[in-house]
């Protein structure tokens, strides 16, 4: 549970690292971590199967829970998605990876219905496909790989990438649009 | 090129890149061309991106989604395929959660070979919540039963110790999908939406509600059917002023996220407590995405704030707009995750499909943009009160009648734009102030915004007097007295309130509770002392608490236990308590000073109920080890240990005489009789599957009572088996039977909060106790039969009084012969049917027969008293009427005259005259002292059905078949005015007290109100679903009441036409309404054979209770 030392921490590291302090952001990285696993777990352990969690509720709950107010400061908000991005990246690849693996090794196939309805087949691919991509985006086009992990891990808005990068949004728009072009041409898909 | 890619040869193709998407698509081949020169890598390069494809566009929108629950899924024991839960046997897994899944199966007995869906959850130690959910669930869906709501069909746990539920297998696709991919018309779509409808007004009856209401969890078969599933976080209604629950921004938060937010209520998204307004408003949600392909807000993301902002402040645009402007847009993808394992579904295409919406805005425009808006509506008072409201109102938009939204919500809105614009409002008002140079116009316009707000008030008023009816009927007595006491006039507001309010207040005040005791927790068993001057209630605490009986005081608090106590029972000398405790042992209390005298250990399980021999020397106890013990009460020694079932013993009781005993259980069979000295098996009560709660012998020994989980108690005759009766009319399962001392009462604890009083030899349902604000667990009587005292899961005992419970009510079983019933004008005496040809005079206060008029003539069909009382007029079939003595009986006087039927009958307010309608078409006015015939009124063209005196006498009304009715001088005969509007016969009339009004009721289900001097059409009274047979003013004029075909009183603001309150006491057309002169009793007579009694409080009452 978030208590109100770690809620307050929480709040006092988003805006160090707002106000450009890089350290708050290496220690935001673990406690967000640790909070979206609990919720996670939390989340899944309910008796609601009919639910899928998407990214954007689950790091929603997380930012309530460790941060505790709404809607105060949106731009902590942000912050806080940005550091959760990179926290489902890595949960998300790792599972991924771990799956494929699983299938590969002749592990039980656990894939039910729902997942494979929800889930191409491929899609573990593809995730993994994606990480890979964005890390080689990462080495030349350090921003475009940002913005697609901010979007599309973290589950932000235009507008709330472009708060957490201090560009324009349309910027955002843009580089994402073309970042987009690029990882599809890496990633192979849809051929 | 790929690989080797440096950040200033990547800055050269990310510039070529962005120039050429600015440019349309023909254009940058040329562009390329140009900009690379000789570079021809770097061309194909950025051609190679261009060349971009639509699927991975898919891929980057669609974020990832199952993955996130997937990563945190732990390694559980697979139900592999083949192997077997119980008696089905695995066919494959449908879906799986953090903890639990649902497999597909078959019943291999079964030689239909029916497929099921059977949901499993996984036992951890870490869920206890969970499991009580789950448990919840499984309760919920057992009371349910509804063509509409996927069906529970068995449930138990598996050799892993895996709960588990067995649900009907539903094959279909989400409500939403299904009208997509069958291009479903409007016609289409409206019918599916009222099948959910009606399994959720089913789940709102039986105290639950939905709260996950959205197309995910309404499927719809191959053949069209609608079924609603998933119960997971329904809850029961909760009681509103239960320590109405300060829900932190966190526990919101989750809540909400346990639903989908999308479909979720604003009192929802806060957190606040919920009604069934809360499912009616995700049904208007569900309905606006059938109507239109859209929700109701334009979301720019999933962003849980930006769904809360749009759910509890954007206003809804309305649905046909909605569908112009989305008409040439593609279609959405589908909104919502489904439930897993209910439905086969393709891999999302990758592709969207531009099909344009089936529906029209032509066919929204109106009635349906009204009534999607007005389930919509942010406060839960300003939407549909029920589900049956909501469903009704599209009922009448497809029959082409007046829907009820329409006013509603106009008159609402205007209002707001007043509210919200109130500086612009007044600066318009200046403007044409100047411009006008009037002041008339403003003062004008300030009444109107006045009559506005006033007309608003009255809406609300009228809201929540309907919704406390509700709350009556759901036995929500917190949200009853919330409602009441919230619409007491505030210091200078007018004083809206009417027969009503202080009708509900009465309700609420005098239900025959006379002692509350607290505990601070759930209490499971209650006993009274023999004397009658104790009571003891055994608490989930494990303590055993003793009360004085009369006073309420706390006695004594016993510790002994140590889980909770589910039994309690005196010894037949008072001195002795025994308790039964899931401790797996029962103990022996000596109730003068608290000691705990002995502990009976031997159970290998919970121990559910105890009951001493008559002569109490024994003490026999039920167990959930499946055995009934019977224990010598001096030494602790186990005498006899009988394996009675293979599940829960729930209830063990000795027959008087103390040679028998009975026991109750979880399984076929459930009821048992046994020889309580040998423990040989005597006889087997019941051949259905059902759970047996709780048992009672009769005093006399000769019946024994069984109280079923399945909503009913059955009384068979011990020596015979024989069914005597069945007691049935509880909404929840019946967790205690008990009987009167004397045997002529059974008493029901429920589930459903509510305690039913029944005759016990018929059956016939005598009185509904409510107040508990949970689930009722145990009732006792005291020796008296005086007193009744009911423990329960809202952390209360309660006492009762019998005979205050008893309060006469109603009047049963007068056969159906005529509907019709008369009350003197001193409110006293009742004039009912005795047969169909004789008149019973009955007391108004008792229902006690006063006379029985012992006529020989022709089958009657009206009645009325002389305003003195004494005298009672009969309109008979044979085309006369006769003038009757009330208090001897004497038949005074006959009227001839008439060629047909006499339809109606009465006085003059004088007393000198009556004036009879006739199917001759003719109203005739006569001497009543004489008989002699003074006038007779032609004009009717067709049969005339009712007829009265203004309260002056002056003026007489007739209503007619011919749709109209007539207003005639009662002195000349002359007619003075028509009244014409209705578009079918009339059946009834009423002047309201002030002679200014008339009030008529017609075949065409609507009653109107006309202003008598001009004969000017005021307003319709719209709602009943049938013809209005009957209307009654009420003596203040505010209120009129009125009786219709399809069974129901309605009573309405006269003012406003608004309807106040719907009263459901008649399975039959109701044929007469009548108030008593003083206000405070409302009569209504069906043809149901019942005679019902409203009764309100007096403001004397209401005033003496407030200074308490």
């Amino acid at each position: 549970m978030a208590n109100m030392a770690s809620s307050q921490s929480v709040t006092q590291l988003l805006s160090a690292w707002r106000a450009g302090d890089k350290a708050a952001f290496d220690q935001l990285l673990p406690l967000v971590h640790d909070e979206l696993h609990r919720m996670a777990q939390r989340l899944m352990s309910r008796e609601h199967q009919g639910h899928t969690w998407q990214t954007t509720e689950l790091v929603n709950e997380a930012y309530l829970r460790l941060v505790g107010q709404p809607e105060v400061e949106w731009q902590n908000r942000a912050h806080f998605f940005a550091v959760a991005s990179q926290v489902m990246r890595h949960l998300l690849v790792d599972h991924a990876r771990a799956r494929q693996l699983g299938k590969h090794g002749g592990g039980a196939e656990r894939l039910s219905l729902d997942e494979v309805a929800l889930v191409a087949p491929d899609r573990n691919a593809a995730l993994l496909a994606l990480d890979d991509a964005l890390d080689r985006l990462a080495n030349f086009d350090a921003q475009k790989s940002r913005i697609v992990e901010l979007r599309y891990f973290g589950g932000l808005t235009v507008e709330e990438v472009a708060e957490v990068l201090g560009i324009a949004a349309i910027t955002v728009k843009r580089e994402w649009a073309r970042a987009k072009l690029w990882l599809q041409r890496e990633m192979q898909l849809g051929m | 090129m790929k690989g080797v890619m440096t950040p200033t040869r990547w800055r050269q193709v990310d510039q070529l890149l962005e120039a050429a998407l600015e440019l349309p698509a023909d254009e940058r081949e040329a562009f390329l061309a140009q900009s690379c020169g000789v570079d021809q890598a770097l061309r194909q390069e950025v051609l190679s991106l261009l060349a971009g494809n639509e699927q991975a566009e898919d891929f980057f929108e669609a974020p990832p989604m199952n993955e996130v629950g997937e990563v945190f899924r732990s390694a559980e024991p697979a139900f592999a395929p083949g192997s077997k839960i119980g008696p089905y046997r695995i066919l494959r897994e449908l879906g799986r959660g953090g903890m639990g899944l649902v497999l597909l199966a078959v019943r291999d007995d079964d030689e239909y070979q029916k497929r099921v869906a059977i949901k499993l959850v996984s036992p951890g130690p870490l869920q206890p919540e969970m499991m009580r959910r789950f448990r919840r669930e499984r309760q919920i869906l057992a009371d349910l039963e509804h063509p509409n709501i996927a069906r529970l069909l068995d449930g138990g746990t598996t050799e892993q110790g895996w709960p588990y539920v067995v649900m009907e297998y539903v094959e279909g696709l989400p409500l939403t999908q299904y009208c997509r991919q069958h291009k479903l018309a409007l016609t289409g779509r409206l019918p599916l939406f009222l099948d959910v409808c009606a399994a959720v007004q089913y789940a709102h009856q039986n105290l639950i509600i939905h709260r996950d209401l959205k197309p995910a969890n309404i499927l719809v078969t191959q053949t069209g059917v609608a079924k609603l599933l998933d119960f997971g976080i329904a809850k029961l209604l909760e009681p509103a002023n239960q320590e109405r629950q300060q829900m932190t921004a966190r526990e919101t938060l989750s809540g909400v996220l346990m639903m989908t937010p999308e479909y979720a209520s604003p009192e929802q998204m806060r957190g606040e407590t919920l009604t069934t307004a809360s499912d009616v408003y995700s049904l208007g949600v569900l309905l606006y995405e059938l109507l239109t392909g859209h929700l109701p807000y334009q979301l720019k993301s999933r962003a849980l704030p930006e769904i809360i902002r749009a759910v509890c402040e954007a206003e809804p645009q309305p649905p046909s707009v909605r569908v112009v402007g989305a008409d040439l847009r593609v279609c959405p993808p589908p909104l919502s995750a489904q439930p897993p394992g209910q439905t086969h579904r393709s891999a999302p295409t990758l592709t969207p499909i531009l099909t344009p919406h089936p529906v029209l805005p032509g066919e929204l425009k109106g009635d349906l943009d009204n009534i999607t808006l007005m389930a919509l509506q942010k406060e839960a008072a300003r939407r549909y009160h029920t589900v049956q409201q909501l469903s009704e109102d599209i009922c009448r938009h497809l029959a082409g009648e007046l829907v009820f939204a329409r006013q509603a919500t106009l008159g609402y809105r205007v209002q707001r734009f007043v509210k919200r614009n109130r500086a612009i409002v007044v600066t318009t008002l200046l403007v044409l102030l100047t411009l006008l140079g009037g002041i008339v116009a403003t003062m004008r316009q300030a009444r109107l915004a006045e009559a506005r707000g006033q007309a608003n008030r009255r809406l609300a008023y009228a809201g929540q007097m309907h919704q406390a009816v509700q709350a009556w009927d759901m036995a929500n007595l917190g949200q009853l007295r919330d409602l009441v006491e919230g619409n007491r006039p505030a210091a200078g507001e007018e004083d809206l309130r009417g027969f009503e309010w202080y009708y509900l207040w009465r309700l609420y005040h005098h239900n025959g509770q006379r002692l509350l005791l607290p505990h601070p927790i759930e209490v499971w068993a209650v006993a009274y002392s023999p004397d009658g001057q104790r009571v003891a209630t055994g608490a989930d605490d494990s303590k055993l608490r003793l009360w004085d009986a009369i006073t309420g005081r706390a006695l004594a608090m016993l510790s002994g236990h140590t889980e909770c106590i589910w039994a309690v029972a005196f010894s037949p000398d008072g001195q002795r308590i025994a308790t039964g405790s899931a401790d797996r042992t029962a103990k022996l209390w000596d109730v003068a000073t608290g000691r705990e005298l002995v502990t009976f250990n031997g159970h290998t399980n919970q121990v559910m109920c105890v009951a001493f021999s008559p002569d109490g020397k024994k003490l026999a106890t039920g167990s959930r080890d499946g055995t009934w013990k019977l224990w010598d009460v001096g030494t602790g020694r186990e005498l006899l240990g009988i394996q009675a079932t293979a599940q829960w013993v729930h209830a063990v009781t000795f027959s008087p005489d103390g040679r028998l005993l009975a026991t109750g259980h979880g399984a076929q069979p459930c009821l048992k009789l046994w020889d309580a000295v040998t423990g040989q098996e005597l006889r087997v009560f019941n051949e259905f599957p059902r759970t047996v709660f709780s048992v009672a012998f009769s005093p006399d020994g000769k019946s024994l009572a069984a109280g079923y989980r399945d909503r009913l108690a059955q009384l068979f005759e011990v020596s015979s088996g024989k069914l005597l009766a069945t007691f049935k009319g509880h909404a929840g399962e019946i967790k205690s039977v008990a009987f009167s001392p004397d045997g002529k009462l059974l008493a029901t604890g429920s589930a459903d909060r509510t305690v039913k009083l029944w005759r016990a030899a018929t059956g016939e349902d005598l009185a509904t106790l409510k107040g508990h604000l949970g689930q009722i667990w145990s009732v006792a009587f005291a020796q008296d039969g005086k007193s009744l005292i009911t423990g329960g899961d809202d952390h209360t005992a309660r006492l009762w009084d019998i005979p205050a419970a008893l309060e006469f009510t109603a009047l049963k079983g007068l056969g159906s012969v005529s509907a019709f019933m008369a009350l003197s004008p001193n409110g006293r005496t009742l004039a009912t049917q005795g047969s169909a040809i004789s008149i019973r005079l009955r007391d108004a206060a008792t229902g006690q027969e006063l006379m029985t008029f012992a006529r020989h003539a022709d089958f009657w069909t009206s009645l009325a008293f002389s305003p003195d009382g004494k005298g009672l007029v009969i309109g008979n079939h044979d085309s006369t009427a006769e003038l009757w003595d009330a208090a001897t009986g004497q038949k005074l006087m006959a009227f001839k005259g008439h060629t047909a039927q006499v339809n109606a009958v009465t006085f003059s307010p004088d007393g000198h005259r009556l004036a009879t309608a006739s199917s001759d078409k003719t109203v005739k006015v006569w001497k009543a002292a004489t008989g002699q015939e003074l006038l007779t009124f032609k004009g009717h063209t067709n049969l005339v059905r009712d007829v009265a005196f203004s309260p002056d006498g002056k003026r007489l009304a007739s209503a007619g078949y011919d749709h109209v009715a007539r207003l005639w001088d009662a002195a000349t005969g002359r007619e003075l005015a028509v009244f014409s509007g209705h578009t079918s016969p009339l059946l009834a009339l009423a002047f309201a007290p002030d002679g200014k009004t008339l009030a008529t009721g017609s075949a065409d289900n609507t009653a109107k109100l006309w202003e008598v001097a001009t004969g000017r059409e005021l307003g319709t009274f719209k709602g009943h679903a049938g013809h209005v047979r009957c209307l009654a003013f009420a003596p203040d004029g505010k209120r009129l009441a009125t009786g219709s075909a399809e069974g129901m009183v309605r009573l309405w603001d006269v003012a406003t036409q608004q309807e106040i309150i719907a009263l459901k006491g008649h399975d039959d057309a109701v044929g007469s309404v009548a108030f008593s002169p003083d206000g405070q009793t409302l009569v209504s007579s069906g043809a149901d054979g019942i005679v019902r009694f409203w009764r309100a409080a007096t403001t004397q009452e209401v005033a003496a209770a407030g200074r308490k």
